[in-house]
C-alpha cells in the first residue's frame, strides 16, 4: 500500500512536469511558426559526400521513359535487367544504381536537369552512364500518330542536335572517363501504313545521334532500330510505344555486350 | 481543490488506464519501428545505395515522374511540386531530412500519430471519466459531498489534462527507448529545417531556419499536446452527456475516424474547414507541408480547435451542474 502511494505521487509529479514542458513546447512552436527568426538564414553548403567505392559499379541512368522502364510488365526496364546481370557476374561487389530518368523528358529538359548540382555530383561518381533521349523530341513532331509534320520534325531535330551536344559536353566535363551508352531511336510505328516515311525520319535522327556521339570520347551509340524493325508488336507493350519486357531484354542484351568490353578493359 | 484533483488522479491511476496505454505503446512501437526499418531497407534495395543523398535525389526524380503522369489530379501535382522543391532544398543544403536515429523516430511518430493514434489514446483516457461514475453508481457518493458540482467536474478535467500530458511524455520516452534498439540513440542535435512557406507553386524559403532536433520534437509534441487536449475536452463533454462508458467511447471513436476520413475530402467541401477534425495535423505547419484545403493557417486552426474545446467545456459544465441524478 505504501509503495502504491509513492508510485501515484511520482506519477502526479511527472504529470505536472509533463504538462509544463508540453505547454512550453506549444508556446514555442506557435512563436516559431508565426514569427520565424529571419537571422538564421541558411547558406548553401559545399557538400563533402563520401565517394562511392571504385570497385563497385555505379550506374547512373539518364533520359526518358525507356530508361525508366515504362511498359515492362515486370517493372525492371533494360537498366534493371542489366544491373541484375552485372550483379550476377560480380557477386563480390555491389552494383549501385541511380535512375535519374524522367518520363516524357525531352532533350531540352535533360539539359536543364544536368544543371542541378547534385545530378552533376552523381555523374561524377558514375562508372556507366546509359541514356535514352530524343524519343519525346521526335514524338512531338507528329501531332497525329500517322501524320508526321516533316518541317516541324526537322526543326526539332536541329534543336535536338544542339541539346545533345550540350548534354554530352556537360557529362564529359564532370566525368571525363565513364563510358556513356547512348541508345539510338527505334520506330514504334514500323507496322503502320506510313512506315517508310516514319522510319526514314527515325533513321535521320539516328544519324544525328551517331554524328554527335562521335565527337566525344567514350560515347557508345547503342543501335536498337533493328530490334523493333520486323515485328514491332511482339516487342512493344500495349501502348504501342514503349518496349515490353522482351523488348527491354533485347535492349539489355545490346547494352551488356558493350558494357562487358568496358569492364574487361579496366581490369587489364 | 487540490485535494479533489489528487483524489481524481488516484482514481485514474486505480482504473489502470495508464497501464493499458503503456501496454498499447509497448506492443505497437516495436511494430512501427520494425516497419520503418523494413521500409528503409526496401528503399536502399530499390535505389541500390544507402547514401541518403542518392536516395533523396532518386525520390525527387520519382516525384518528377509522378508529375508527368496524366492520372495524377491537378491539386496533387501542386503538392508534389512543392514537395520536390522542399527535398531539393534539403539536398542543396546538405541536410538529411531523415537521418536515422531514435530521435528521428520520435519526431516521425508524432508527425504520423497526431491525427489518429495519439487522439485514440486520449479517448481511452477521457471517454469514461464521468460516465463511469454513472455506470458504477458512484456518482451519488460523489455528489453528496459538500462541494459544489462545478468543482468536482473541474477537478476531473484538470486530472484529465495532467494525465494527457503524462501520456505524451510517456510516448516520447517509450518511442526513444524502443526504437533506439534498432536505430541507435543518437540524434537529438541533428538539424531539422522549419519555416517553409508556399505561394502558389513556389516554395518560399525566406523564413527557413534550422532547429536542433530536440527543439523541433519539443515543439511538435507541444502541438500534439494541444490536439490531445482538444480531443480530450470533446471526449470529456461526451462522457458527461452519455451515462454509459461503451457508448461514450463509441461516439468519440466514430467522430474521430469519420472526421479523419472527411478531412481527405475537405479540399472540395469547404464547410469542413470548421470541423475540429480537419485541423488535427498541426505539425504540418511546423514541417511546412502545404494543405490542399485553401485558407488554412495556424491561427485559423487554433481558433477552430479552441472554439470546439470551449463550447464543449461550457456544455459539459452546464449539463453536469443541472443534471438530475436519480438512479
Amino acid at each position: 500500500m505504501h509503495k502504491q502511494k509513492w508510485m501515484s505521487v511520482m506519477i502526479q509529479i511527472t504529470a505536472l512536469l509533463s504538462f509544463l514542458i508540453l505547454a512550453a513546447g506549444f508556446v514555442l512552436s506557435i512563436q516559431d511558426i508565426l514569427s520565424p527568426p529571419t537571422t538564421n538564414a541558411l547558406t548553401k553548403k559545399e557538400e563533402i559526400p563520401p565517394p562511392i567505392k571504385k570497385e563497385n559499379g555505379f550506374i547512373v541512368g539518364l533520359g526518358d521513359s525507356l530508361t525508366r522502364g515504362i511498359g515492362d510488365e515486370k517493372g525492371l526496364g533494360y537498366i534493371g535487367i542489366v544491373r541484375a546481370q552485372l550483379q550476377k557476374k560480380t557477386p563480390n561487389s555491389t552494383i549501385q544504381f541511380t535512375n535519374l530518368a524522367i518520363n516524357g523528358q525531352t532533350s531540352s529538359e535533360l539539359v536543364d536537369q544536368l544543371k542541378q548540382h547534385h545530378v552533376q555530383h552523381l555523374i561524377k561518381q558514375a562508372r556507366w552512364i546509359p541514356i535514352t533521349i530524343g524519343g519525346n523530341d521526335l514524338r512531338v513532331s507528329a501531332k497525329d500518330i500517322q501524320k508526321i509534320d516533316l518541317k516541324l520534325a526537322e526543326r526539332n531535330r536541329i534543336r535536338f542536335e544542339k541539346n545533345l551536344e550540350q548534354i554530352l559536353a556537360t557529362i564529359r566535363t564532370h566525368n571525363p572517363q565513364a563510358p556513356v551508352f547512348l541508345f539510338s531511336l527505334y520506330n514504334p510505328y514500323g507496322d503502320l501504313a506510313d512506315k517508310e516515311l516514319t522510319s526514314s525520319v527515325v533513321l535521320e535522327w539516328n544519324e544525328t545521334l551517331q554524328a554527335v556521339g562521335q565527337k566525344y570520347p567514350n560515347v557508345v551509340i547503342v543501335p536498337i532500330f533493328d530490334l523493333f524493325q520486323l515485328q514491332p508488336s511482339k516487342y512493344l507493350s500495349s501502348d504501342h510505344l514503349h518496349p515490353n519486357h522482351e523488348g527491354y531484354q533485347r535492349m539489355a542484351m545490346r547494352l551488356l555486350q558493350v558494357i562487358e568490353d568496358t569492364s574487361k578493359g579496366r581490369e587489364q | 481543490m487540490s485535494n479533489l484533483i489528487y483524489n481524481e488522479m488516484i482514481k485514474m491511476i486505480r482504473k489502470k488506464r495508464l497501464l493499458v496505454i503503456t501496454l498499447i505503446l509497448i506492443v505497437l512501437i516495436p511494430i512501427f519501428t520494425y516497419a520503418q526499418y523494413k521500409m528503409l531497407q526496401n528503399t536502399i534495395k530499390n535505389v541500390g545505395s544507402s547514401n541518403w543523398r542518392t536516395i533523396l535525389q532518386q525520390q525527387i526524380v520519382d516525384q518528377q515522374n509522378r508529375l508527368a503522369s496524366s492520372r495524377v489530379p491537378e491539386e496533387y501535382k501542386h503538392l508534389i511540386k512543392l514537395n520536390i522543391q522542399q527535398r531539393q532544398y534539403y539536398l542543396d543544403h546538405n541536410i538529411n531530412p531523415n537521418a536515422p536515429g531514435a530521435p528521428t523516430f520520435v519526431r516521425g511518430f508524432v508527425e504520423q500519430g497526431i491525427s489518429l493514434f495519439l487522439p485514440l489514446l486520449v479517448i481511452i483516457l477521457a471517454a469514461d471519466i464521468v460516465s463511469s461514475e454513472h455506470s458504477l453508481g458512484t456518482i451519488k457518493l460523489l455528489l453528496t459531498r459538500p462541494v459544489p458540482r462545478w468543482k468536482i467536474l473541474l477537478s476531473k478535467y484538470i486530472a484529465l489534462l495532467l494525465n494527457i500530458s503524462f501520456v505524451m511524455i510517456l510516448t516520447i520516452l517509450l518511442c526513444y527507448l524502443i526504437s533506439g534498439i534498432i536505430f541507435g540513440y543518437k540524434g537529438w542535435t541533428f538539424p531539422v529545417i522549419s519555416g517553409f512557406q508556399s505561394k502558389g507553386e513556389e516554395l518560399i524559403t525566406d523564413y527557413v531556419h534550422v532547429l536542433p532536433q530536440w527543439k523541433y520534437i519539443l515543439m511538435a509534441y507541444g502541438l500534439a499536446w494541444f490536439i490531445c487536449i482538444v480531443i480530450g475536452t470533446l471526449s470529456f463533454m461526451v462522457s458527461v452527456l452519455m451515462k454509459n462508458t461503451a457508448s461514450s467511447m463509441g461516439v468519440m471513436l466514430a467522430a474521430l475516424i469519420s472526421g479523419n476520413l472527411l478531412e481527405q475530402v475537405a479540399h472540395s467541401w469547404p464547410a469542413l474547414k470548421y470541423s475540429a477534425f480537419t485541423h488535427l495535423r498541426l505539425t504540418d505547419y511546423l514541417a511546412g507541408n502545404t494543405s490542399l484545403i485553401p485558407g488554412m493557417s495556424l491561427p485559423f486552426s487554433l481558433t477552430v480547435l479552441s472554439a470546439w474545446a470551449i463550447v464543449s467545456l461550457v456544455i459539459a459544465f452546464a449539463t453536469f451542474t443541472r443534471q438530475d441524478v436519480l438512479t
